[in-house]
């Protein structure tokens, strides 16, 4: 009787176990395919890129799926066109690049739809149209792109060669730039880490803020709100035995316009910029930067470095990515 | 000589009119004999009198309008030996007497269910739940030792979101929508991130109350339900200690007497210090090498203490301190720690020939949290508040009230990295001044408790004026119809996201900065959130011990302030944008319903503990733009609780918990894509390099995860020796069929993470 009971109870307990449905349904049953279109119109170049891929929604290990060739939509039948304003189509050729480094989506079937030579009209208007017969898909985007973007203050050919003040509590340094409707600089902080091992570090850290100053154009950087920046930039670091400062790089760019994509998902944008590089602050600033009591614990020298200083995010251009450094 | 009769008859009436109109009253505090402690809802009564009244929660009662003269008074309480005296009542006069009841030879369940019983007869018990040590030992005791947050996982209306960093939300109300009182003062967060701890330990617990909707003017702040949780003082006659260890941690508990409590000099110093933490994170390795390599990453340390002095004639002072501590750490990813001081004082009066009991109470209490991600800046937040009371109480047989002042001087700082990885600091102080009145009244066979409350935000500048009604309407001996309702009142803010079922790191906010100003295109001039309550239910207390309930409630939460899942820029960057609010603002307005039905099932014998608890809730919120249901809509929640004394003197007993439970709402992946868009809206100038993995949703919670249950069971042996001194012994099975309920999926890897597996337990502990 007891090991009826025992038997019994056990598989009571199973029953338990296995009851009810365990299965976690990540993706709703309906979720179709889709073309997923990333398309950018720079007007600062004349390279226009469209990227067209399909949406992932298959069943299995994410970093495998996305990875997986047939999002990358390896047939050759897929057109990729841009209008202009005069209504003249253009096809857009694919380019296989490289296979992709970096971020998590590397893969290599790595193709582009680019045009090379195509400089924007700033202000007009532009479509989009992939067409995708394996999918049965048409899928259309229009934007007007931006106007230029470019620093009026400091003027550019002027930086090769000058310092600026920075200390000046009256008339603190500033950027004036066009458009009005640029919606967002950058500052990026060029300096060394002396490191108490022996090593000697290159670093950039890159702040962004929005306009404030001469008619919603420009922005004033006084010595407290430059102070304040260094402090949420740079962090203390018992490993590093003292900093040199380098320059400042400036960059403003102009607000993103974006459009939806018609018959699918994804993006189609247009951006501008304008970049102010190795802005280099007279010596008062390095002294004021040591010995102020906001920033003297980051252990920056008086003395500047002036000598040769690899960029270490030469390659980024967009101050939201290279923020996150 | 008629005439003289006459006269004589005439002046023995007016004589005997005189004496009857004299009248004194007497008032006191009833303990037990034993320990000391204070008892509550113990029966008054004089001699050759109707009136009868209870105790409170401080053992304090009151009898108004007693005949001048020699009165018996008798004192009777389940389980004790009655208490008589004769009291000298005069004119005028208020007498003062302290009992001390001797218990009796009865079974502690006997005592419990008894009191149980006095309890419905006195109280409403619409959402109302009374829990004793007693009931809280009645759960599996999965640490090996009995913890109040696995009680309040059976209790009907609540909803408990998993095993690892699991939250409790009532009636549709969030963690932070609860209020937790600890001796008055308020615990923001009482419970461990593994989820089946809190910070109380159980043998120091007096009493739990639990109000999961409708609750009372004296409470306040918060608009959902609260947990109020009594200590008890220290043991006035004698030294105690109990130890204890288990395969999960430790506890260790010391009381006694520095000045004793003897039957001439009923006064006393007493003190009671606890300490109970887990070294599970260490031990898991050990005992339950089978876990994944995250294995059990939690560790806390709870310290508690109480010195109470209590006067001859009852006068208390209880000064209270705690330091908890709370550690998560999974090495590599995550890390949150967090801590929570505080102390102060509670002062019980009823001054000589007064027919009040004043109560004061200060307390300072200090929380402070870090939470750090890989590759993110730390997150911190503080909470730290100052919180003055002073209350009233009249306890008299058909008519009493509590009316109390309170002011309360709070403070939170919450730091943490913006969507640009930018340090923020929201940092704000707070004054809140409240008074508020309950009152209860019996007439006939009707209980009716109105009560109000006014509430002032200082923040806000905004008096919140909240009525609060409580029914309760006796059919026949058994069975009450019960009903309340009331307004309530915060301005407390979670920075936890809303999207988090799991959330490790609890922030807290207060202030009208960095709310929304306007809602679907209505202008929110006071950001506060407010709810309306409303319950009706019938309740039973049957022969044999039988109890039933059915309750329905609505909770109207008609504003609410949370955190922001629209929010797409930075406040610093794009102050002057003139983006929408619901683009910027770290926390949106939002409006929600939560209603349903709950049934409760409780039955006990001297063998037989049976419990079944069983929720049907439905939860939706509104926001800007849509209506969803939030994370913790569990539609069906059901907990059968058993418990069985068996052998020689009962000396065996074995319990068990089965938990069944609807799967809650999620959200699904629509799609993968290459995302080259930053969370500005930023765009990549160059596609050619690799982009990160970006994630379409579908609508807000629009899947459903699979049912959970799961089974736990204890078998505990006691043994008792010479001098009151005890060994227990207890041996339990968590998740005893071993079901995978799941804990996260990560949707990029798909990979499955599952609560908690079958964990063996064995607790030891040392009683003398």
């Amino acid at each position: 009787m007891k090991t009826i009971r025992l038997i019994l109870s056990a598989a009571i307990l199973w029953g338990f176990s296995v009851s009810c449905d365990n299965v976690v349904e990540m993706f709703p049953d309906n979720a179709p395919d889709t073309l997923y279109v990333i398309g950018c119109l720079d007007g600062y170049g004349g390279m226009q890129q469209v990227k067209v891929r399909k949406l992932i929604h298959g069943h299995g290990e994410g970093a495998l799926l996305i990875n997986d060739p047939e999002y990358y939509l390896p047939d050759s039948s897929t057109r990729v066109y841009l209008q202009d304003p005069a209504g003249i189509l253009t096809t857009m050729n694919p380019v296989v690049y490289p296979r992709q480094t970096g971020g998590l989506v590397v893969q290599d079937s790595n193709v582009i739809w680019q045009l090379d030579n195509y400089p924007l009209i700033p202000g007009q208007k532009y479509t989009l149209k992939i067409d995708n017969p394996a999918m049965g898909q048409v899928v259309t985007s229009t934007i007007t792109t931006l106007p230029t973007a470019a620093f009026t203050y400091p003027v550019p050919a002027s930086v090769i060669h000058s310092k600026f003040k920075f200390t000046d509590p009256v008339k603190p340094f500033h950027i004036i730039f066009t458009p009005a409707s640029a919606a967002i600089w950058s500052i990026s902080l060029k300096y060394l880490d002396f490191m108490t091992n022996g090593d000697t570090l290159f670093r950039k850290a890159t702040f962004s803020g929005q306009p404030n100053y001469g008619g919603n154009s420009g922005r004033e950087f006084d010595l407290p709100y430059l102070f304040m920046i260094f402090n949420r930039l740079i962090q203390d670091d018992p490993k590093v035995d003292f900093r040199m400062f380098y320059r400042f790089d400036f960059l403003v760019w102009n607000s993103s316009s974006s459009a939806k994509i018609n018959g699918g998902m994804g993006v189609f944008y247009a951006v501008h910029h304008a970049v102010l590089k190795n802005v280099c602050p007279m010596e008062s600033f390095n002294s004021a930067l040591a010995d102020s009591i906001d920033t003297k614990h980051l252990k920056f020298s008086r003395i500047p470095y002036n000598g040769p200083y690899t960029d270490p995010d030469s390659t980024v251009l967009n101050p939201f990515f290279s923020i996150l450094r | 000589m008629k005439k003289a009769i006459f006269i004589a008859g005439i002046f023995l009436m007016l004589t005997s009119t005189l004496v009857f109109t004299q009248t004194g009253s007497v008032k006191g505090f009833v303990y037990d004999a034993t320990s000391g402690q204070p008892l509550a809802l113990a029966f008054v009564a004089i001699t050759g009198f109707k009136t009868k009244v209870v105790t409170d929660a401080d053992g304090f009662f009151m009898i108004l309008k007693v005949p001048a003269g020699d009165h018996l008074i008798r004192v009777s309480y389940i389980g004790f030996e009655d208490f008589a005296e004769i009291v000298t009542i005069e004119n005028q006069l208020m007498e003062q007497i302290v009992a001390h009841l001797k218990p009796q030879v009865v079974t502690l369940q006997t005592a419990t269910v008894n009191a149980e019983r006095c309890r419905m007869e006195h109280l409403n018990p619409v959402s109302a739940h009374h829990i004793t040590q007693e009931s809280l030992k009645s759960i599996p005791g999965l640490t090996g030792q009995s913890d109040l947050a696995e009680y309040l996982q059976v209790i009907p209306g609540i909803i408990f979101t998993g095993d690892r960093g699991g939250q409790f939300y009532v009636r549709g109300g969030a963690p932070v929508q609860n209020q937790v009182k600890l001796d008055g003062m308020t615990v923001v967060n009482p419970f461990h991130s593994i989820g089946f701890a809190s910070v109380f330990d159980t043998e120091i617990i007096g009493s739990v109350d639990v109000y999961t909707a409708g609750f009372g003017a004296k409470y306040g702040g918060r608009t959902s339900s609260v947990i109020d949780v009594k200590t008890r003082i220290g043991n006035r006659r004698e030294f105690k200690a109990k130890a204890s260890g288990t395969t999960f941690g430790y506890g260790l508990t010391v009381e006694g007497p520095l000045k004793k409590m003897t039957e001439k000099d009923p006064s006393s110093i007493s003190v009671m210090l606890s300490n109970k933490g887990s070294y599970i994170q260490k031990s898991a390795g050990l005992f339950y090498p089978y876990l994944d390599s995250a294995g059990i990453p939690f560790n806390y340390n709870d310290l508690f203490g109480k010195v109470s002095f209590v006067g001859r004639k009852g006068d208390q002072l209880d000064l209270i301190g705690m330091h908890f501590t709370d550690v998560a750490d999974y090495t590599g990813l995550i890390r949150s720690t967090w801590e929570n001081n505080g102390g102060g004082f509670r002062f019980l009066v009823s001054p000589s020939n007064s027919r009040l009991l004043f109560e004061q109470t200060l307390f300072y209490s200090d929380y402070s949290g870090k939470f750090l991600e890989a590759s993110k800046r730390p997150r911190s937040t503080r909470y730290n508040s100052l919180e003055g009371m002073f209350k009233v109480f009249f306890n008299g047989p058909l008519f009493s009230f509590v009316w109390g002042t309170e002011m309360n001087v709070n403070h939170t700082k919450h730091n943490f990295a913006s969507d640009a990885n930018l340090l923020q600091d929201i940092d704000y102080y707070s004054t809140e001044l409240i008074t508020f009145l309950d009152s209860r009244i019996e007439i006939a066979r009707l209980l009716i408790e109105p009560g109000f409350r006014l509430h002032y935000y200082a923040d806000n500048a905004y008096v919140a004026a909240e009525p609060r009604l409580k029914v309760r309407f006796k059919i026949n001996d058994l069975l009450n119809i019960n009903f309340a309702t009331g307004l309530y009142s915060q301005n407390l803010v979670s920075t936890t996201s809303p999207e988090d079922v799991i959330s490790l790191f609890q922030g807290y906010y207060i202030g009208p900065g960095f709310v929304q100003d306007t809602y679907r295109d209505k202008y929110i001039d006071d950001k506060i959130s407010l709810a309306w309550h409303a319950v009706c239910g019938l309740s039973y207390y049957g022969p044999k011990n039988l109890k039933l309930s059915v309750e329905g409630y609505v909770k109207d939460y008609y504003r609410m302030i949370n955190s922001n899942r629209y929010k797409k820029y930075d406040l610093i960057l794009t102050a002057n944008n003139h983006y929408p609010d619901y683009l910027i603002m770290p926390f949106i307005i939002e409006k929600g319903w939560a209603y349903g039905i709950d049934f409760l099932a409780d039955w006990n014998t001297e063998s037989w503990n049976l419990y079944a608890a069983y929720s049907l809730g439905y939860v939706t919120r509104q926001d800007e733009f849509m209506d969803y249901v939030p994370h913790f809509d569990r539609r069906h929640n059901m907990n059968f609780v058993a418990g069985y004394k068996l052998g020689h003197k009962k000396g065996w007993e074995l319990k068990a918990r089965w938990n069944l439970g609807s799967g809650f709402p999620f959200t699904q992946s629509y799609g993968m894509y290459e995302n080259l868009v930053n969370n500005y809206g930023q765009f990549s100038l160059d596609l050619t390099t690799s982009g990160e993995i970006g994630i379409l949703y579908g609508p807000i919670n629009g899947g459903r995860l699979p049912w959970y249950h799961r089974l736990d069971i204890s078998l505990q042996k006691a043994w008792i020796f010479r001098k009151g001194h005890s060994l227990e012994v207890t041996a339990s099975i968590m998740n005893l069929y071993n079901r995978l309920n799941v804990f996260y999926v990560d949707r990029i890897t798909m990979k499955r993470i599952n609560q908690l597996p079958i964990l063996p337990t064995l607790g030891l502990s040392w009683r003398i």
